[in-house]
């Protein structure tokens, strides 16, 4: 006898299989009616851990769903093809590459498994199309793909953050030459019904010429068309590479008022983007908040705007943003109100006296921000600089700046690594001073500035005097073994909280009982392992995954490891900044002190395998510099 | 009580002691982020490098050599001594003004040649493995002693601690264990000099004693050179050989040395060029307390034995001791196997003579250990002899161990030969490679003293003849290019080899020697060990005719000789 | 009754009820035969069940609701799972319905347990019935039998908290209280949490706990047989 379930019942009683289910993909594409009956089509199994999985049942006659714990996948030749956890499917249909073929698996742990059966699965896939376009498609279930899985834009919210602005050029440039007179270049653009046109000489930009200027410049001032268009163009229009991301696009032009940007490769023009075909894509707050930063006269505004940042952490979060991208958009929006802070500034005391540049440092220089945190920054100034009529400006600039951030709650910096400090706004030549200083004599208090002052980025200000500290710096450094050494020691004094049997090592008592500081345990000894391997090779990288890209060439580090330390910093960063999320949701202030206990099985294993990537790198570094 | 007890729980604590202060050091290091600490003092620096410098060596071998060699053995003292300062004053801030951190770093960048790089990291190696089997032999003496094992055995367990120690290598390069095992080494060595210079001259300070007097009046030098007269050994403190062959010995032990990769690293650990000459300064006096003992040590030890194995007149019948009564420390010895005893006229007495009727067979490198034994001083003060023992020898051990491993897996094996070695793989190359030395150095331990003997002469002299004087040019003369460096290496290293090889057998194999190694066919009347001044000064000359003939080196090259002469930002860096 | 049920193996006792039994929903029962307790675990059929009672008491209490979920071939088969509502005679006392939540207009819209009782006999049928603390199920589900048909319920009965407790003792682990609890024990098989007191889902819990007692009791030179897992047979 067969017993059917009554469906009034089953609403109720199998919620917790049908609630997981719709939480998962590719489940939560089938439409509620399907979801409710979906969990009388399961049989529920249980495998111990290191079992074989498909031992009764071969891959292809069921698709499995893990509820818990974590499974491997092998393909023919015993070669792993992906490690599965909870939410994940496999079996039938779930893998489609060539070369991937499931062949066996076994639990990884001790493991709870919904399976359905080739049969039904074909049904719901003849009736939902969404659902089977998961399994018609390559979709890989690999857990070195967890992170980009995790990180995979889901919500059209914020995937200007992870797409480059190249996939956004919709079509060649349309390009005229300057020799080309006004009335050629407005004909061309009615032709190509273009709004705006780029100026090229010998496959270089040299202007642009949009609508607007030809009804302001041309038609307005009633000018004869038959003048060169070079009299009207804009010369050289800002531009930007084509792998900027999509987001950073948007800040620049908002930032500068514009609304068309052309965008260039390495050999010359790739395209044209403008404002519309930006705003075609769903625009993000972040670009919102940014310029409606720049449109702030008060500190009290910009503090109403930077109110929102945990809003949009836990956006991000929810949106599953790569941290990596978290990391460029929080950082941006400290950038922005740091600019538009100077900028005041600038209104209110007046233009600057001689040159000067104000630096970040620390994480808003790597780009790494996450919610709030402390303003590292500092002020290198023109050697023209005479204490006895300048110190006053630049004292007040400074206090007007740091004091603005710390009213947005970048609340000021306990080492009192700030511009404010009058030992960190200083001329060039006090500078190089320091610089050369810390690396003669790298005494841990040295090595601690160094640490802060090696990750710098031009916010605001001159260019070159950037410039001459940052390579004055890098060429003190460049082949300084000793140095380097010391870098490295300090590298090795935070270490990941694992222990020798692979057990999380947490703190013990106290407020922050029983959680491990991802922050200083988990995060610091991959920056700072990036910062050794990036001064030895000389490199000018300050973002930590940038370091990595470019030690990697260099061969400083195998592209292996590299790779390795990369994807543990973007895992230990996604759970960071899920953590911060789920705390900011919950009412409470975002810390760094995470407990295993709030993770999935999933999670801490892949959590113990970074950890154990940055072990194995800090033993390797810790041998080669024998400290 | 028992004095392996005894013996056990003072290594015991002291090795608790190591790991105690090891742990209290770590836990201290993942302080605050903000609240940077200060540095080591320049003292405790010294004290540290002072432990880094000596090893069982100097320990357990240097008053072994003074015993028997007499006056002719502090060619080590000096060699050794000289050795530091050279390194200390000549080579380190120069390093450290290069920024570099090893020698074969210095030498790669300066002739920018891989050739001489490696050239320099080979010499190395070697000279640093003849230190390891110096080390080796010390802790499987201490061991089997304290164990009451043979030799072999001891060497055995000795080879695995010494493994787990440096593989660990948590405790190497912390600063306040280098300390506490510098504390533990020298009281080890100076508690019972002091008691055995008491007992013997009635003066607390051995330094002192040694020139003192006997209660009956008679200095203690004399009554020593009595003695070894009467029982056919040379004069104690007459000169043996000539005086040109000593310099040229201590020369060579001298340059040979100052390259050592674990000591260099001590110079660098300190952050400020100030602290690091102080600290080399202090190391310098922890370094003398233990050098300026050992001659004391030394002849106190065999005037003991002496008298201990010869009681009475040599003339006389019952002059010699019966072996029936012969005392613990005696049999203890037996037992290692280091102490032996053949009655070859069978009269039940220990002869012990210079030449063939001698009876008793003595490991030199048994008489610091067995001193406070013979001496008859309380258990406690043996049992904190071995404890310095194995001090003296992990230290040293242990950082040598480490840098080597490094030089082969990261600057050959990564450098040379597997460019792609993954940072796994080079962890476990550097595990593999240690074992390796382990290994060789525990096998050169089996098999003393010949064959090492003659390696270690190989070793210094050709790190003497090679490195040293590679590194003086690359220093002080700006001319000089990688041509002339390489070739000026290779010549002074062929030259002592050949030398070498020539008085030794050609690769050792015994029956090829070209002739008799005896004074009268040396060369100068320099022996083969102290050949390596001659090969050093042989590289100076071919390296600075060749560079005189081939291209100047690069401009940036001879820009940076000349700036690391020059003494540069010592006022510059402002304090705020 | 202890040396009744030392003398008589189960599947005699069921013999003698049906020698004496009326036709009727319990015969039918009887009539297909019991699992024998030395067939290999892995070919028997299971029903995993759960009740939720008015109370603890049996002569007093009464049941509620009833779920299971049958196993068979180690898998829990979804599909064929059930859940439905008796209704009791007395009022729901309010400390069990704070438990499982159900009102007394809930389960007065409920049929009474006679109408019920035909169902669950009709899927314990050549089944071994498996629960945790299975002593309620055995002894509700006995008492109801002979109120209604005036014969107790027998069945070979797999207690997954028994077996929880054999497997502490052969590991020489001391058994803390609330160890034993039916999420407790989920714990440690690392199975999900679900929410407790309604009669499916425990069921179904109860039903997957046992899933994965059994794969740790796999580990034997002989394969085991039903007789090492149940406490009734």
């Amino acid at each position: 006898m067969t017993v059917t379930i009554r469906t009034d019942t089953v609403d109720i009683e199998l919620l917790e299989i049908r609630d997981f289910l719709a939480a998962n993909h590719p489940f939560d594409q089938l439409p509620e009616d399907a979801l409710a009956e979906l969990p009388t089509m399961l049989q529920v199994r249980y495998f111990r851990r290191d079992t074989i999985i498909s031992e009764t049942n071969s891959l292809e006659s069921y698709l499995y769903l893990i509820r818990t714990g974590a499974v491997e996948v092998f393909n023919i030749e015993n070669e792993i093809l992906a490690r599965l956890g909870e939410g994940d499917v496999f079996g039938y249909r779930a893998s489609h590459r060539p070369n991937q073929i499931e062949h066996h698996c076994t639990a990884l742990e001790d493991t709870l498994i919904y399976q359905l059966s080739a049969q039904d699965v074909d049904k719901l896939c003849e009736h939902h199309t969404q659902f089977a376009y998961f399994f018609s498609s390559v979709v890989g279930d690999r857990l070195r793909d967890a992170i980009n899985q995790a990180t995979q834009v889901t919500s059209s919210q914020v995937n200007l953050i992870t797409t480059p602005i190249r996939e956004l050029i919709q079509r060649k440039p349309v390009t005229i030459s300057p020799s080309a007179s006004i009335y050629e270049t407005a004909r061309k653009m009615s032709k190509e019904r273009v709004s705006s046109i780029l100026v090229c000489a010998k496959g270089q930009l040299a202007g642009i010429v949009t609508d607007r200027d030809l009804r302001n410049r041309v038609v307005a001032e009633a000018l004869d068309v038959n003048l060169p268009i070079t009299e009207i163009m804009t010369f050289n229009p800002s531009s930007l590479k084509d792998d900027t991301f999509a987001f950073q696009a948007q800040l620049h032009m908002a930032r500068h008022n514009i609304h068309h940007l052309p965008i260039t490769h390495d050999d010359g023009i790739a395209g044209m983007v403008t404002a519309t075909d930006l705003t075609k894509h769903q625009t993000t707050s972040v670009v919102y908040m940014v310029s409606d930063i720049y449109k702030q006269n008060k500190i009290e505004r910009m503090q109403e705007v930077a109110n929102k940042i945990p809003d949009l952490l836990v956006n991000m979060a929810v949106a599953e943003a790569s941290a990596d991208s978290v990391g460029h958009l929080i950082t941006s929006i400290t950038d922005a109100i740091t600019s538009r802070l100077l900028q005041l500034a600038e209104e209110r005391l007046g233009p600057p006296p001689v040159r000067y540049v104000w630096v970040a440092a620390g994480s808003q220089a790597r780009n790494e921000q996450t919610a709030k945190s402390d303003q590292d920054n500092c002020m290198i100034i023109d050697d023209a600089y005479d204490p006895r009529i300048h110190a006053d400006y630049f004292r007040e600039l400074a206090k007007f700046v740091c004091d603005g951030l710390n009213a947005c709650g970048y609340i000021y910096c306990p080492g009192e690594m700030m511009a404010i400090t009058d030992k960190w706004r200083q001329p060039l030549t006090v500078w190089k001073g320091y610089f050369e200083k810390w690396i003669d004599q790298p005494e841990p208090m040295s090595l601690m500035l160094t640490s802060v002052f090696f990750d710098m980025r031009r916010v605001y200000g001159s260019r070159n005097l950037f410039r001459e500290i940052a390579e004055y710096a890098l060429e003190k450094t460049r082949g300084n073994r000793i140095f380097l050494a010391f870098m490295a020691g300090n590298a090795l004094s935070h270490q990941p909280p694992i222990g020798f049997f692979r057990n999380f090592v947490l703190i013990k008592g106290g407020e922050h009982n029983q959680t491990f500081d991802v922050k200083h345990n988990g995060i610091v000894p991959i920056v700072d392992l990036a910062r050794v391997y990036s001064l030895a090779a000389g490199s000018k990288a300050v973002n930590t995954l940038d370091r990595l890209d470019v030690v990697a060439e260099g061969g400083e580090v195998t592209s292996e490891g590299a790779h390795d330390l990369k994807d543990a910093l973007e895992f230990i960063c996604y759970l960071r900044i899920q953590h911060q999320a789920r705390l900011i949701k919950a009412g409470e202030p975002a810390d760094n002190f995470m407990s295993p206990d709030h993770l999935s099985h999933f999670e801490r294993n892949h959590l113990k395998d970074a950890f154990s990537v940055v072990r194995t790198m800090q033993n390797t570094l810790s041998q080669r510099y024998k400290m | 009580m028992e004095l392996q007890t005894l013996t056990f729980i003072v290594v015991g604590l002291t090795f608790a002691l190591y790991i105690g202060i090891a742990i209290w050091a770590k836990a201290g290091s993942t302080g605050e982020f903000y609240a940077a600490g200060r540095g080591v003092h320049p003292v405790a620096n010294g004290m540290a490098t002072a432990a880094d410098w000596m090893s069982a060596a100097s320990f357990i071998s240097m008053a072994g050599l003074i015993a028997f060699m007499g006056y002719d053995a502090s060619l080590f003292l000096m060699g050794w001594t000289g050795g530091y300062v050279l390194l200390a004053m000549l080579l380190a801030p120069y390093l450290r003004k290069f920024g570099k951190f090893t020698v074969p770093e210095f030498i790669g960048d300066r002739y920018y040649s891989q050739t001489a790089r490696m050239v320099a990291v080979l010499c190395l190696i070697v000279a640093s493995l003849t230190y390891v089997i110096g080390q080796m032999k010390g802790i499987g003496v201490a061991f089997s002693r304290f164990l009451e094992l043979d030799y072999e055995t001891g060497l055995f367990i000795g080879m695995g601690i010494v493994f787990v120690y440096a593989v660990l290598g948590g405790m190497k390069g912390i600063t306040y264990t280098q300390i506490a095992q510098y504390c533990v080494l020298i009281m080890a060595y100076t508690i019972p000099a002091i008691f055995i210079s008491l007992q013997l001259t009635n003066n607390p300070i051995p330094q002192m004693g040694l020139f003192g007097s006997l209660s009956d009046g008679t200095p203690l030098l004399a009554r020593l050179d009595e003695t070894l007269i009467d029982l056919g050994f040379p004069q104690y403190t007459a000169q043996k050989t000539t005086t040109l062959n000593m310099v040229f010995y201590t020369f060579s032990l001298m340059i040979g040395t100052a390259g050592l990769p674990h000591v260099i690293i001590r110079f660098f650990t300190v952050p400020k060029v100030r602290d690091a000459r102080l600290s080399a300064g202090w190391a310098l006096v922890f370094i003398g307390i233990l050098y300026t003992t050992a001659p004391a040590v030394g002849s106190m030890a065999f005037y003991n034995l002496a008298k201990t194995v010869q009681p009475g007149p040599v003339s006389a019948v019952d002059g010699a001791m019966a072996y029936e009564a012969r005392p613990q420390w005696f049999k203890n010895w037996e037992t290692t196997g280091l102490l032996k005893f053949e009655d070859k006229n069978g009269d039940g007495r220990v002869q012990y003579r210079k030449g063939g009727d001698n009876e008793l067979k003595v490991d030199r490198d048994i008489m610091v250990l067995a001193n406070p034994e013979i001496a008859k001083l309380p258990n406690w003060v043996i049992a904190v002899v071995a404890a310095g023992g194995l001090a003296a020898a992990l230290s040293t051990a242990a950082g040598l161990l480490l840098a080597m491993s490094t030089a082969i897996s990261h600057d050959l094996l990564k450098g040379m030969f597997a460019k792609n070695i993954s940072e796994k793989g080079e962890l476990m190359a550097a595990r593999i490679s240690m074992a390796g030395v382990i290994a060789i150095a525990g096998w050169f331990g089996l098999h003393p003293p010949g064959f090492a003997a003659q390696v270690v002469a190989l070793a210094f002299g050709l790190a003497a003849s090679s490195i040293f004087p590679a590194l003086m040019m690359g220093i002080f003369n700006k001319r000089v290019n990688n041509t002339g460096a390489v070739l000026g290496m290779l010549a002074g290293l062929l030259s002592t080899l050949i030398y070498i090889f020539w008085f030794k057998g050609w690769f050792f194999v015994p029956g090829t020697e070209m002739l008799p190694n005896k004074p009268e066919n040396w060369f100068l009347g320099i022996q083969p060990e102290a050949f390596g001044t001659i090969g050093a000064a042989i590289n100076f000359a071919v390296a600075i005719l060749v560079s005189k003939v081939t291209k100047a080196p690069p401009e940036h090259i001879q820009h940076l000789v000349e700036d690391i002469r020059t003494p540069r930002g010592a006022g510059a860096a402002t304090d705020h | 009754m202890s040396i009744w049920k030392f003398l008589f193996n189960l599947d005699e006792r069921r013999y003698w009820y049906l020698r004496k039994m009326p036709a009727g929903p319990l015969r039918e029962y009887y009539e297909s035969t019991f699992p024998t307790p030395d067939t290999d675990w892995r070919q028997v059929e299971y029903l995993a069940l759960d009740f939720e009672t008015t109370g603890l008491d049996k002569d007093k209490d009464e049941i509620l609701s009833i779920g299971y979920v049958p196993i068979r071939g180690q898998s829990l088969r979804l599909g064929e799972a059930d859940h439905f509502l008796s209704r009791p005679v007395r009022a729901i006392p309010e400390s069990s319905a704070v438990i499982h939540g159900i009102m007394d207009d809930t389960a007065s819209s409920a049929r009474p347990l006679e109408e019920a009782l035909p169902r669950l006999l009709k899927s314990l049928e050549s089944r071994v019935l498996v629960a945790h603390h299975a002593a309620v199920e055995y002894e509700f589900l006995s008492k109801a039998c002979k109120r209604i048909y005036g014969y107790p319920f027998i069945a070979p009965v797999v207690d997954t908290l028994a077996l929880e407790v054999r497997i502490f003792r052969s590991m020489d682990k001391p058994i803390r209280s609330g160890d034993l609890r039916l999420d407790k024990a989920r714990v440690r098989y690392n199975l999900p949490r679900y929410p407790a007191h309604n009669a499916l889902i425990d069921a179904i819990a109860a039903g997957e706990l046992f899933l994965a007692q059994s794969t740790y009791r796999k580990r034997r030179k002989r394969a085991l047989r039903l007789k090492d897992m149940t406490v009734i047979t």
